[in-house]
């Protein structure tokens, strides 16, 4: 801690491990009475490591280690991954698996933004929300176990299309439990947006403005409830989005404004939640018939993704935002290069321009507003242990890391 | 439905939570992903699975050329039941899994002989 | 008949009556909040099992705690059950003799002070936010009730001293006349409220904030000093809506069958503790049900801006009312 924060006064805690935080982050904010001065976010606690792990497996394999990047998007970093491999290869998925990639996607945002909606509500102590919300979110997660055989870790995505189809049996029962589900989505819906309380813990907390949700590149909802219509679904057409007319929604087109807080970000969740299941059902209903994979074995992908070469990106709007696989391939059945950008490494940052002026009780509220997922987050940690001390990485640090390693490289070559 | 109602609803209903053990667990959907089955007569040691197992739980096995297994590291993804040219493998419906001893005999899968290989 | 002994005997017998009915329906209390978000819920001795279970663990001291650490829980529990044998649990309270409600108005505000109390002894940044937020609580919940108080006590005809007993046998609600009724239902109100200040569930949870603070003044206590905290809490959740009911609902069994000696007296025991279910399912496990925690800002500016307002308002009435011949 510098000398500067120390004559901040006192400061609390919130994490690493803190009753609010569902994984490990630390917060720490200096506060006045009530008041929040300063804030600061320490990442690295939950560091893993999956760049590393991933380059010593085939491209078949990181397929199920990106799947585990996060517990909640696992098809988010799924699905990306096997873009980037598909356009390495210069592959194109059949039509059909296009659309059963929509539905798992969809399914997947459902239960995210259903889960987001859960944890507000238990950090407002309003935990009667969170238990309703997840009883209701239980229908999704059978909606995903019906079509993947498994209710988190779909396993779904395979270089070149889907790895199950969803028979006509199947299909039927899922368009009667999406009917469901929309019942109680849209009561919650009724339920969240105006309950008092709700708008008084939500409204002008964590509010953030346009201009500095441009400048601070915000991602997915976040952006979206400041009026940015920003979506890479919309934008890319990934998948078979652009088949389906989709269209990302913003703030005002929910609660009539971009309020720019909490409320607002509440609202768009919610709304996205309403139109998933419309997505989901229509790409039911439109899908049209044929193979579900360009590939008739997964080892048949394996073999042609080993000759592949050049580099490649996957990209895909996660619940979270957007999340970007960079893969770089060199003739070999292991990645050279495997990068993963999550969209809660941006989000989660943003937090730290918005926490001063807000009261302590806020700070849970902003820090669970861009619904942090810290896992798919972790990527760097330097810690000196010679010294015992940890160094704030600078810009100028970072760039003579990288000419010396320029050097290095350049050594080889 | 309001938010009254539906918790005035709730007290006058069954919880939500299915108490397992005590009662038989929530039955699994056709094409879950539960302990993988081997049949070592059907295998033809051609070590496809061993090539697209993510967590490198099978091991081949030179001499009779078999594999053997260690569910304990298995991540459930089925690419093994896929690529199996002659359906040695299969995924079970079975998913009580758990214990407190990783040398489980459940966890064991493969050639009797070779069994107590977890590493 | 004055017997110090049996006095002290059935004050004892009231606390323990007053602390096994506190956990009894916080039990309940967890249950039913349980079965209303579609949970299973604990078992309902669950708050014993939590007591005993603490009561049986070693003490842990935080480095930078000043003695008051220790001192602060004894100080909370002893305040609690002495208000316990103050206020009737269907029988006559043990200590009616030795005090009134200026007494129970102390005891109330001491015990939230042990609280304060034993946070700020915490050392803990946790601790000291959730003193300073229990601290602005007092400040407002405790206005309203004072003032709810006095007025009951001034409406009712027999007005000479503020004893309990004074106002249970002209409880406003059931007056004669309206006007009594309808300042009697603002009343209570505004007790009603200090009640939900008071146990701090539902919207003023702000003082313990699990998901802010960690659990407040005391997020540092575990063990007997826990234990202690949790009994006084017990009892304070019992106390408080039998005090409601004292004051508002009094009417004993009488009313309904004709009983005779040992027998009414258990009648309206029993009647008494149905009573103080009904107050303290709607005032706190239906309440906290339906609404999370508010701001500590919101919280006082809700007392400040209507409760307080309302309990006034009413008193003034009360005393012009009185004052013209009308009531």
């Amino acid at each position: 801690m510098s000398e500067e924060y120390r004559e901040l006064g006192v400061s609390i805690p919130i994490g690493p491990f803190h009753p609010a935080l569902k994984e490990p982050i630390g917060f720490r904010i200096w506060v006045e009475g009530e008041k929040i001065v300063k804030a600061d976010i320490r990442f690295g606690h939950n560091y893993r490591g999956i760049e590393l792990i991933g380059a010593r497996r085939n491209w078949i394999q990181i397929l199920y280690l990106a799947e585990r990047i996060c517990g909640i998007c696992s098809w988010s970093h799924q699905f990306p991954l096997a873009q980037a491999i598909e356009s390495l290869m210069d592959v194109r998925p059949p039509d059909r698996a296009n659309y059963i990639r929509v539905v798992v996607g969809e399914l997947e945002r459902i239960h995210s933004h259903m889960l987001w909606l859960g944890v507000l509500g238990h950090e407002i102590g309003f935990d009667t929300l969170l238990h309703l919300t997840w009883g209701v979110r239980e229908k999704v997660m059978d909606a995903l176990e019906l079509i993947s055989g498994n209710r988190v870790n779909y396993a779904m995505a395979t270089i070149g299309g889907v790895r199950r189809d969803i028979t006509e049996a199947k299909r039927d029962i899922l368009l009667r439990k999406l009917d469901d589900l929309l019942k109680g989505v849209e009561t919650l819906r009724d339920i969240v947006l105006t309950h008092k309380l709700v708008l008084l813990r939500t409204e002008g907390v964590g509010r953030y403005d346009r201009e500095l949700a441009l400048r601070l590149c915000l991602q997915g909802p976040m952006a979206r409830m400041c009026g940015i219509r920003k979506d890479v679904r919309q934008d890319e057409g990934v998948a078979a989005y652009g088949d389906l007319g989709f269209r990302a929604i913003v703030a005002r087109d929910v609660v009539g404004k971009d309020g720019c807080d909490a409320y607002s970000a509440t609202a768009v969740r919610v709304a996205e939640t309403i139109q998933s299941i419309n997505l989901v059902r229509d790409a039911l209903m439109e899908m049209p018939p044929g193979p579900i994979s360009a590939f008739p074995k997964p080892i048949v992908a394996l073999t042609r993704a080993s000759k592949a070469e050049g580099e490649a990106i996957g990209r895909y709007e996660a619940p979270r935002g957007e999340v970007i696989h960079y893969v770089r391939a060199a003739k070999s059945d292991k990645p050279k290069r495997w990068k993963v950008r999550a969209p809660s490494l941006i989000n989660v940052y943003s937090t730290k321009w918005v926490f001063p002026g807000h009261q302590i009780a806020d700070a849970v509220v902003i820090a669970a507003q861009p619904d942090p997922c810290i896992a798919c987050t972790e990527r760097a940690l330097i810690v000196d242990l010679d010294r015992g001390e940890r160094r704030v990485v600078d810009h100028a640090y970072l760039t003579e890391l990288s000419r010396r390693k320029s050097k290095e490289v350049m050594g080889d070559v | 439905m309001g938010l009254v109602s539906w918790i005035v609803r709730n007290l006058f209903s069954r919880p939500m939570t299915n108490r397992f053990p005590k009662t038989p667990p929530v039955p699994v959907p056709e094409g879950f992903r539960g302990k993988l089955q081997y049949d070592p007569e059907k295998c033809i040691g051609c070590q496809l699975c061993v090539r697209v197992c993510p967590t490198q739980t099978i091991k081949f096995l030179p001499e009779e050329k078999k594999i053997a297994f260690w569910v304990g590291r298995c991540v459930f993804c089925s690419q093994c039941v896929e690529v199996c040219p002659t359906g040695a493998l299969q995924m079970s419906k079975n998913f009580l899994l758990a214990s407190d001893d990783m040398h489980d005999e459940r966890y064991m899968g493969g050639p009797a002989r070779r069994r107590g290989m977890e590493r | 008949m004055f017997e110090p002994l049996s006095i002290i005997l059935y004050a004892l017998a009231a606390i323990v009556f007053s602390l096994f009915f506190g956990l009894l329906f916080m039990g309940v209390d967890r249950k039913l909040y349980a079965r209303m978000q579609s949970r299973i819920g604990p078992p309902i001795l669950q708050p014993f099992y939590d007591v005993l279970k603490l009561l049986g663990k070693e003490i842990v001291r935080p480095r930078g705690a000043s003695p008051l650490y220790s001192l602060a829980p004894i100080f909370h529990v002893a305040t609690a059950a002495a208000l316990a044998a103050y206020v009737p649990f269907g029988l006559k309270s043990p200590l009616s003799h030795y005090g009134d409600i200026i007494v129970i108005i102390y005891l109330i505000a001491l015990a939230a002070f042990a609280v304060v109390l034993g946070g700020a002894a915490s050392g803990s940044p946790f601790s000291s936010v959730g003193s300073q937020r229990e601290l602005v609580l007092i400040v407002s919940i405790d206005a309203p009730m004072l003032v709810s108080l006095l007025t009951l006590a001034w409406l009712s005809p027999g007005f000479s001293v503020f004893s309990l007993e004074a106002i249970s046998k002209h409880p406003p609600l059931f007056s004669e006349n309206p006007l009594v009724r309808v300042l009697g239902l603002l009343l209570l109100v505004g007790v009603v409220m200090w009640y939900i200040g008071d146990i701090k569930v539902g919207i003023t949870e702000v003082e313990e904030a699990e998901t802010e603070i960690a659990g407040g003044p005391l997020a540092e206590y575990s063990g007997p000093n826990l234990a202690m905290f949790e009994m006084g809490r017990a009892i304070r959740l019992f106390v408080g809506a039998s005090l409601i009911v004292n004051l508002f609902f009094p009417q004993d069994l009488s009313i309904f069958l004709s009983l005779q000696g040992p027998l009414l007296e258990f009648g309206n025991v029993c009647f008494h503790l149905l009573k103080t279910f009904l107050v303290v399912f709607l005032a706190v496990t239906f309440h906290r049900t339906m609404f999370g925690r508010l701001k500590i800002s919101s919280v006082a500016s809700l007392y400040w801006k209507y409760i307080i307002p309302l309990t006034l308002v009413s008193s003034v009435a009360a005393i012009v009312l009185r004052s013209m011949g009308v009531i």
